[in-house]
């Protein structure tokens, strides 16, 4: 008798554990973690914190940002791409830095396919830019000054690795010559450099020249949008200077490939109408974040075609 | 409206219960995160940002102000009581506080240290109300060329730190040095000793590194000694905290010469605390009538790091607040609390955001005020955990040890680092090398090396680029003579 019972519990819990989840509670029914792969505080920390807590509405569940910093975000990305694909544990994500470390550093432990992409947030284009008085007008004539003798004109920018090293080596390689190429920790004392006449140009991202522009502390020569962009009009693109490339900075969210079709609909659907609330555009406006929603398909699309892009970049020319 | 106006009012909306209440909030919270080894005050801004979200702005900065001034005295409590500081920045505090400490006077050396932390927070917030513009061009001032030199003064401190043998001070300076190649250049891309463990690739993480070296040390150093408590003789134990006015008159002015340095090093950008601290204790017993007495409990040791670590909290928000640029990684988080509330920093915060922005200002003087009432109600409590027993104390501290040093970026290597320099801190210790000018070599290691790179590379190969400015000639005076001074005085002494 006892044996039967034995079994029949056995078989009862058996039947339990292989009836989907969904059975029981449509997802989501706990918290989802968000792995943010950057300092608590930093741009890429207050940015996901800001826009999950407007997802949260919609959602029905809270987000929880949990920081996972160091490697330049290795640690954190590859965290996200490790956990458990329940749809519980997603993540915050910055390429093309997040497209590099893995072309760059074959040991790194993540690549693009490990990753079930959700939806672009942020787009933020890259900025060549001047003192006022410089006496660099457009793009043009500075790479034409670099071409006449190499390393005589001098740019700060935020290291190796990172996509101002790529279009740097990029200018470089069409113009044939080689720019003084000088590493900062961070746009903010590249632009002290330049600001103190140290440095005759610099390159950052579009959304942190906001108060320089305006103070009069910087001119920007070229932007790195597909098009020209709404927040500096009168800045020419890279491709109508006669450089064709593209420089963005991204932030998305990003979960390990293979999660529920369910969960992926939920997020994605959640964090779009986050970005279509009035009340977070005014947010991301305050805090100088370029909205650009892409969902899960154009998403994917958008950084394999990057992601292709960087691979043949680094076989003739690594950044 | 001119200038008074908005001034009064600002005074006005700054001392409203709201304000005046999360002030005392941030002042309490600020001192307990700063006390606490691991939670600096950096992850102490940071963690708070997200509360100010829906808070009025002024309320919120004030706020955030209150703990960023807070937290950086609040590393001093544990550093003179219990010889573990609780910010990389009280590092230099733990020299001669916790000797005092050790001698009974622990109740003193907390005391000044609170009296000299609110000196150099209003003196840099009077740098800040004042003078801020000119001020913001002395950043301007400050090329790699300059900064690689005030790294190079900062590490010629180490001589000055070690007692007993110099040679072993400047091993262990060396050591701090070689260690701080360790990670990815920022320079080069190149990946140095990594061994590919991602979480080296940032180099050694100095916040459990300084835990380890100091306060799992401290565990093993209580759980040796025969007494069981930290101070030698409970008898001569006094536990009166409040300032005296005989050591506020005898050491005013290296209050406020410690404070000024610590004012002008915030503002120059990547120098930090550690540097500014350095700079003041070294001046402080450079000029001492008892220079000998620094590292065996001189409050003049105490007071100049104190004041000089407070001094940067107002110094750091000098080129935030008018050029936009933060001068440390405190004042970047802060960035990011000034963006949420719709306040773009640069000129327009002073004209188009004036209400907010002098709300703020008038808001860094309470604040300071609040931390040093706060502190000395504090200090009377705290100051008898010396009279504790070790055998209670020791496991607390190696329990915080633990959560500090995992807490700080959620990863279980950095307990292995805490642990690893646990040890190597103990037997420094019984060997007689010396911990602070490990940490100084660590921490302005990879300043020195980034700078002098950056500043080869403007160069072009030409070296009168290295002493073709005003500033970077006095500072190279400024390092001989920290070099050679300390060696011609001597032999004056002994020529004698």
């Amino acid at each position: 008798m006892k044996k039967i019972w034995v079994a029949f519990v056995l078989a009862l819990a058996l039947t339990l554990s292989v009836v989907p989840a969904a059975v029981w509670a449509a997802y989501p029914e706990k918290p989802v973690e968000v792995i943010v792969a950057m300092q608590a505080g930093g741009g890429t920390d207050v940015a996901a914190r800001t826009l999950f807590k407007f997802a949260e509405k919609y959602f029905g569940q809270s987000f929880a940002i949990i920081n996972k910093p160091g490697a330049s975000g290795e640690i954190g990305w590859t965290a996200i791409a490790q956990a458990k694909p329940d749809g519980y544990t997603i993540g915050f994500i910055n390429p093309p830095a997040f497209l590099m470390l893995p072309i760059q550093r074959p040991a790194c432990k993540y690549r693009l396919e490990d990753f079930q992409l959700i939806a672009n947030v942020v787009m933020d284009p890259g900025v060549i830019g001047v003192s006022k008085d410089s006496r660099f007008k457009t793009l043009r004539e500075f790479m034409a000054e670099a071409k006449k003798a190499p390393k005589s004109v001098s740019i700060s920018y935020t290291g190796p690795g990172t996509s101002e090293a790529l279009l740097l080596a990029r200018l470089e390689k069409q113009e044939g010559t080689e720019l003084n190429k000088v590493p900062f920790d961070g746009s903010a004392p590249g632009m002290v450099a330049l600001m103190g006449n140290h440095v005759d140009a610099v390159a950052m991202n579009l959304s942190e020249t906001h108060t320089y522009v305006q103070d009069g502390n910087l001119r920007l020569l070229g932007v790195g949008a597909p098009g020209r962009d709404p927040a500096a009009p009168d800045v020419p693109t890279y491709k109508e200077e006669g450089y064709d490339y593209l420089q963005v900075a991204l932030r998305g969210v990003a979960a390990p490939k293979n999660i529920p079709a369910e969960a992926l609909k939920a997020i994605q659907d959640a964090i779009g109408k986050a970005i279509e609330d009035p009340e977070f555009q005014a947010k991301a406006a305050e805090l100088q974040l370029p909205l650009r929603y892409m969902n899960a398909e154009e998403y994917t699309k958008f950084l394999q075609g990057i992601n292709k892009d960087l691979q043949e970049e680094w076989k003739t020319n690594p950044w | 409206m001119d200038f008074s106006s908005v001034f009064l009012n600002a005074a006005l909306a700054a001392v409203s219960p709201a304000n005046l209440l999360f002030c005392f909030l941030g002042t309490i919270v600020g001192i307990v995160i700063g006390a606490l080894p691991g939670f600096t005050s950096t992850m102490g801004v940071a963690l708070f940002i997200p509360f100010t979200y829906s808070m009025h702005p002024a309320t919120g900065l004030i706020f955030l102000v209150s703990i960023y001034c807070s937290s950086t005295y609040g590393g001093s409590i544990s550093a003179i009581l219990i010889n573990t500081p609780g910010t990389p920045s009280a590092v230099i505090t733990t020299i001669d506080g916790y000797e005092m400490t050790k001698n009974g006077e622990g109740g003193r050396a907390l005391a000044m240290a609170v009296f000299s932390s609110l000196v150099g927070g209003i003196v840099s917030a009077l740098a800040l109300l004042l003078i801020a513009p000119p001020l913001a061009r002395l950043v301007l001032l400050f090329g790699p060329v300059e900064i690689f030199y005030l790294a190079l003064f900062g590490l010629s401190v180490i001589v000055g730190f070690s007692k007993g043998s110099l040679i072993k001070g400047l091993i262990s300076g060396v050591a701090g040095l070689l260690l701080a190649t360790v990670g990815v250049d920022g320079i080069s891309g190149v990946y140095r000793y990594t061994f590919d463990n991602v979480s080296l690739f940032e180099g050694i993480p100095i916040v459990p590194m300084v835990i380890g070296l100091f306060s799992t040390c401290q565990v093993f150093v209580l759980g040796e000694q025969k007494r069981t408590t930290i101070v030698h003789d409970i008898a001569t134990f006094s536990d009166s905290s409040v300032p005296r006015m005989s050591d506020i008159k005898a050491h005013w002015f290296n209050m406020l010469r410690s404070s000024v340095i610590g004012t002008i090093v915030g503002i120059i950008p990547a120098a930090g605390m550690s540097i500014a601290c350095a700079i003041a204790y070294n001046e402080a017993k450079r000029v001492s009538k008892h220079p000998e007495k620094f590292g065996n409990g001189s409050v003049e040791g105490v007071i100049a790091s104190e004041a000089a670590n407070n001094g940067v909290t107002g110094g750091s928000l000098v080129p935030l607040l008018t050029l936009g640029v933060p001068g440390n990684t405190v004042s970047a988080i802060f960035l990011g609390g000034l963006l949420i509330h719709g306040l773009r920093p640069g000129l327009q915060l002073f004209t188009k955001y004036a209400d907010v922005s002098y709300t703020l200002l008038v808001g860094l003087f309470i604040a300071n005020v609040m931390m040093f009432v706060v502190g000395l109600f504090a200090a009377k409590q705290v100051v008898k955990v010396t009279k504790a027993s070790t055998d209670l104390l020791a496991p607390i501290i190696m329990l915080l040890c633990v959560v500090g040093s995992y807490a700080i970026r959620n990863n279980l290597f950095d307990v292995g680092v805490m642990l690893v320099f646990g040890i190597v801190g103990y037997l420094m210790k019984r060997w007689g090398y010396s911990t602070p000018s490990m940490i100084l070599g660590l921490i302005l290691g990879p300043m020195a090396e980034g700078e002098f790179r950056r500043a080869l590379m403007l160069s072009r190969g030409n070296w009168s680029y290295f002493c073709s400015r005003p500033v970077s000639i006095i500072l190279l005076v400024l390092i001989v003579i920290t070099l050679v001074g300390p060696a011609l005085r001597n032999r004056r002494i002994m020529s004698k």
